[in-house]
């Protein structure tokens, strides 16, 4: 039992192999990278002085980033970047940090294009050193090929974080988008007004449904006038929604009446079959309303 | 009137019995306006709903009108999420309410 949870722990934990299996990295590969360490430590701080001090580096007009600490924190994180880039590991651990890399140029506001910019001419630097020292021009070209193959797995993976950091940003958008607040307001002693906005989803129409009744039964109010004027679409899940959120409105002794139905929402709730009946529905604010006056003179 | 108030919890027993008394009551008292109180429960499950409506069909053939006051938000979330929607009984937020729609009715 335990074999078979690890194993399928190891499976999901990253797919480290099969990306080095798409760029065909060998172990010699890493060896020959491995081997550039020294030359990397020695001049990385020249290297990015030089990128940063010419064009098109810190003065990018496509870069936006803020303030000087935040350019220092960059400079720093692409220093510890490259470094990585010849550290032997390439193993799990440093797999695990391409997460860290995504959200840290998500946040910071580094455009994949600012990266890869910055790669390249790391990149071109570093050949020119490596054609320096080598000792004949064939290895140098072999190292060079491995470098560019661990290089590409690299940005790869950085990439993909980026990516996925930015997926998680849109999620998180929408999520905060879903739970925009559900005012519900009190018009007079006894009448309640629930405008609905944006998209209804189950959590929200939970959460609209719970408000109201609460609210009813604070103010002991007779009638609840929903409005769906801001409510973009609705199909049968949300129409549903409504009709719960009146049915338990109306279990608790209140009168429900729905206004704002535009002409399209009317048009798709009639296709989905949802007839006037159920939602007890009055033309406009303005009417709907009259219509729950009516009702509490009743 | 007669006014029924629900303690608290009630097995389907004792919801039984309610309906028993209630409809004894209403024969015994000659009373025209019933009021069940179900503001302390906060739970009413499927048989707990049908016997209320059970109990106001009944007393609605004895010639009285019923109402049921006080259902609780939680209750009314949890009854619709079960599709429960008692809809042949009329319903009031609180005692007061009840009352005036009963002499409004009358």
């Amino acid at each position: 039992m335990n074999e078979v949870i690890s194993s399928s722990l190891n499976r999901t934990r990253s797919g480290m192999h099969d990306v080095f299996g798409w760029f065909d990295i060998t172990n010699e590969d890493r060896e020959r990278v491995a081997a550039l360490e020294p030359i990397v430590s020695e001049h990385i701080d020249t290297i990015l002085d030089d990128f940063y001090s010419r064009d098109g580096g810190f003065d990018h007009p496509s870069t936006t980033m803020a303030d000087a600490k935040c350019l220092e924190s960059i400079r720093k994180e692409q220093k510890r970047h490259f470094l990585e880039l010849v550290d032997a590991g390439l193993d799990e651990s440093y797999f695990r940090t391409r997460k860290q890399a995504g959200d840290f140029n998500e946040s910071s506001g580094v455009s994949p294009a600012f990266y890869l910019g910055a790669y390249s001419y790391f990149l071109k630097s570093l050949s020119r050193l490596v054609r320096q020292s080598a000792d004949h021009e064939g290895i140098a070209v072999e190292t060079l090929l491995s470098l560019h193959r661990v290089a590409s797995c690299h940005q790869a993976m950085t990439l993909e974080a980026f990516a996925n950091a930015r997926q998680e940003a849109i999620e998180k958008r929408e999520r905060e988008f879903s739970e925009l607040p559900v005012p519900v307001l009190k018009i007079r002693d006894g009448l309640l007004l629930v405008p609905v906005v944006g998209t209804l989803d189950s959590h929200r129409a939970r959460l609209l449904t719970t408000r109201m009744l609460d609210a009813i039964k604070d103010i002991g109010a007779r009638a609840v006038v929903l409005d769906i004027t801001g409510v973009e679409a609705v199909d049968s899940a949300v129409a549903n929604h409504l009709m719960q959120a009146m049915a338990a409105a109306r279990l608790m002794g209140t009168h429900s009446v729905l206004t704002g139905i535009s002409a399209d929402v009317a048009q798709s709730l009639v296709k989905i079959g949802v007839t006037g009946d159920a939602l007890n529905p009055a033309g406009d604010l303005e009417r709907g309303i009259e219509t729950a006056d009516r009702l509490l003179g009743a | 009137m007669l006014i029924a108030s629900v303690q608290e919890e009630l097995s389907d027993s004792e919801i039984l019995d309610l309906q028993a008394r209630i409809l004894d009551e209403v024969q015994r008292k000659s009373a025209r306006k019933v009021i069940v109180d179900v503001s302390l429960m906060d739970v009413l499950d499927s048989f707990g709903t049908r016997t209320l409506s059970e109990i106001a069909s009944a007393v609605e053939l004895r010639g009285a009108r019923m109402v049921i006051v006080g259902i609780q938000p939680e209750v009314a979330m949890s009854m619709v999420l079960l599709g429960l929607s008692l809809a042949d009984v009329p319903t009031a937020l609180d005692l007061d309410q009840g009352i005036a729609i009963l002499k409004a009715a009358a």
